[in-house]
C-alpha cells in the first residue's frame, strides 16, 4: 500500500521535473544557457552587406518571408518581384548553410522541409 | 538584469513551485486515500494485466466517455490530442539539444493550435447548449475553458502572425531550467502567453485539471474484480 503510493508519487515527480533532471545529469545546472554561434554573412563583391530586411525582424520572421515568397512565385508566378527573397539570394551572403541556417535550426529543434537532405528539393549539400 | 526579467524569473519559479508541490501533494493524497470497498465497474478485468489494458483504453481513448456521449467525446478527444501534440512540440524549449525525434515531429506543420482552439470553443458551446451539461456546469468549468482558449489564441498569434524570436525564447527558458536567468523576450504577445501559462500552473493543483493525475486513482477503473478469490482488506481496517 505505502510502497504503491511511493512508486506513484515518484513516477509523477520524475515526469514533471524531467527538464531539470536532464539538465542536472548533463551538468548544465548554473551554467550559461547555450547560444548558437552563427557564421557572419559575407556579401559578394559590390553588394552592400545588409540583410534583405532588418536583422531582428529576420530572426523572427524569415520563415514567413520565405513561405510567402514560395507561394507567390510558384502559384502566382511573381518570380521577378520576389527574387530578393529567394533561397538562391539568401545563400549569396549566408554562404554556409550548415554554419548558419542549420545551427540555428538544430538549436531550436526545427527541420525545414525545403532542403534536399530532409526530403525537400533545395541544396542537398551546403552551397558554396 | 532588467526589472521585467527579474519579475518574470521570480514569477516563473513561484508558479513552478506551486504547481509541483501542489500536484505532488494531490498525488500523494490520492495514492494514500484508502479504498475500503471493492467497487470495480463491471464488466471488470479479473487480473492486473486486464486493469492495465482497461486504463490504457480509458486514458488513451476515453472509453467511458465514448460510450456515454459521442458528441462530447469527439470534442474532448480532439482537444486532448491537440493538447498532447502541443505539449510535445513545446518540449524543444526545455532541453539543450533537441532530440532528433522531437525535431522531426515538430517539422510537421499541422496547425494543431487551431484544432486545439476550435475543440475548446466547441466544448464551451456544448456546455451552453446541452441542457444537462448546462445544468451541471460550474463557473470553474467555463473559466478553465476560457483560460485555455486565451492561451491557445496567444500561442497561435506568436506562431503565425506576430512572430517572436524563438531563439531568445529558448534562451530564456533554458536559463530557467539551468537556474541561470536570461533576459525575457520583450514581445507583448509572448509575455501575455507566458503569463497565462504561469497563472494556469498556479491554478492547476486546485482545479479540475487534476483529473490528469487523478484518473489513475479511480477505484471503479483501477481495481481488479477478484472479490471472490482474494479477501479485500484495507490496511487501516486491520486492528490488533
Ligand atoms: C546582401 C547580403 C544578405 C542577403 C542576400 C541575405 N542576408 Fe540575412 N543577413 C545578412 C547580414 C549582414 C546579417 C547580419 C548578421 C551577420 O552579419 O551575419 C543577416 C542576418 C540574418 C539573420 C539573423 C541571424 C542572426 O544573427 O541571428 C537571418 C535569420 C537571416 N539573415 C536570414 C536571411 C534569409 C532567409 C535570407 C534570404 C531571403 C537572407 N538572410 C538574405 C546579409 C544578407
Ligand atoms: C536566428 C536563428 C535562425 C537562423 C540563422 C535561421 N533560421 Fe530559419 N528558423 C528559425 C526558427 C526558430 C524557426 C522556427 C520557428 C517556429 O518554430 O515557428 C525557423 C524556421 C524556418 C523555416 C520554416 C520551417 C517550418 O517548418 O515552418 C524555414 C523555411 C527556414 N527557417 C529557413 C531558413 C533559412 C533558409 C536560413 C538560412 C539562410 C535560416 N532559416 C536561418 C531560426 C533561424
Amino acid at each position: 500500500m505505502k510502497m504503491k503510493a511511493i512508486t506513484a508519487f515518484l513516477v509523477f515527480l520524475v515526469i514533471l521535473t524531467l527538464p531539470f533532471l536532464v539538465s542536472a545529469v548533463n551538468g548544465d545546472i548554473l551554467s550559461q544557457a547555450p547560444q548558437p554561434k552563427l557564421e557572419k554573412a559575407k556579401a559578394p563583391a559590390g553588394v552592400e552587406n545588409k540583410c534583405v530586411e532588418e536583422v531582428p525582424y529576420m530572426r523572427a520572421n524569415h520563415m514567413n518571408i520565405l513561405k510567402t515568397a514560395r507561394v507567390q512565385v510558384v502559384r502566382n508566378g511573381l518570380r521577378e518581384k520576389y527574387k530578393k527573397y529567394s533561397l538562391e539570394n539568401c545563400f549569396t551572403c549566408h554562404r554556409n548553410r550548415a554554419e548558419f541556417c542549420d545551427k540555428c535550426h538544430s538549436y531550436a529543434g526545427v527541420e525545414p522541409g525545403c532542403f534536399g537532405d530532409r526530403g525537400g528539393c533545395h541544396y542537398a549539400n551546403t552551397k558554396k | 538584469m532588467s526589472g521585467l526579467t527579474l519579475l518574470y524569473t521570480l514569477f516563473a519559479y513561484v508558479a513552478i513551485a506551486v504547481f509541483l508541490v501542489g500536484f505532488l501533494a494531490r498525488i500523494w493524497k490520492y495514492a494514500t486515500t484508502p479504498s475500503p470497498l471493492k467497487i470495480p465497474l463491471t464488466p471488470a478485468p479479473v487480473n492486473s494485466v486486464g486493469v492495465v489494458y482497461r486504463m490504457v483504453q480509458e486514458v488513451g481513448f476515453f472509453k467511458s466517455l465514448f460510450y456515454s456521449n459521442r458528441i462530447i467525446w469527439i470534442g474532448g478527444y480532439l482537444m486532448h490530442i491537440a493538447l498532447l501534440i502541443t505539449i510535445v512540440k513545446h518540449l524543444r524549449f526545455f532541453f539543450k539539444t533537441t532530440p532528433a525525434a522531437l525535431a522531426w515531429i515538430t517539422s510537421f506543420e499541422i496547425y494543431v493550435g487551431f484544432i486545439f482552439f476550435g475543440a475548446l470553443a466547441f466544448l464551451f458551446l456544448m456546455r451552453l447548449v446541452i441542457d444537462r451539461t448546462y445544468y451541471l456546469s460550474l463557473m470553474q468549468d467555463y473559466v478553465l475553458l476560457i483560460f485555455l482558449m486565451l492561451i491557445a489564441a496567444t500561442g497561435i498569434l506568436t506562431k503565425y502572425y506576430v512572430r517572436t524570436d524563438i531563439i531568445k525564447v529558448k534562451q530564456f527558458v533554458m536559463g530557467l531550467v539551468q537556474f541561470r536567468p536570461e533576459a525575457i523576450p520583450g514581445d507583448p504577445i509572448f509575455i501575455i502567453h507566458f503569463t497565462l501559462v504561469l497563472l494556469l500552473l498556479i491554478y492547476f493543483p486546485f482545479s479540475k485539471l487534476m483529473h490528469s493525475g487523478g484518473i489513475f486513482f479511480s477505484p471503479t477503473r483501477n481495481q481488479v474484480d477478484d472479490a471472490r478469490e482474494v479477501r479485500h482488506v484495507t490496511p487501516w481496517a486491520v486492528k490488533g
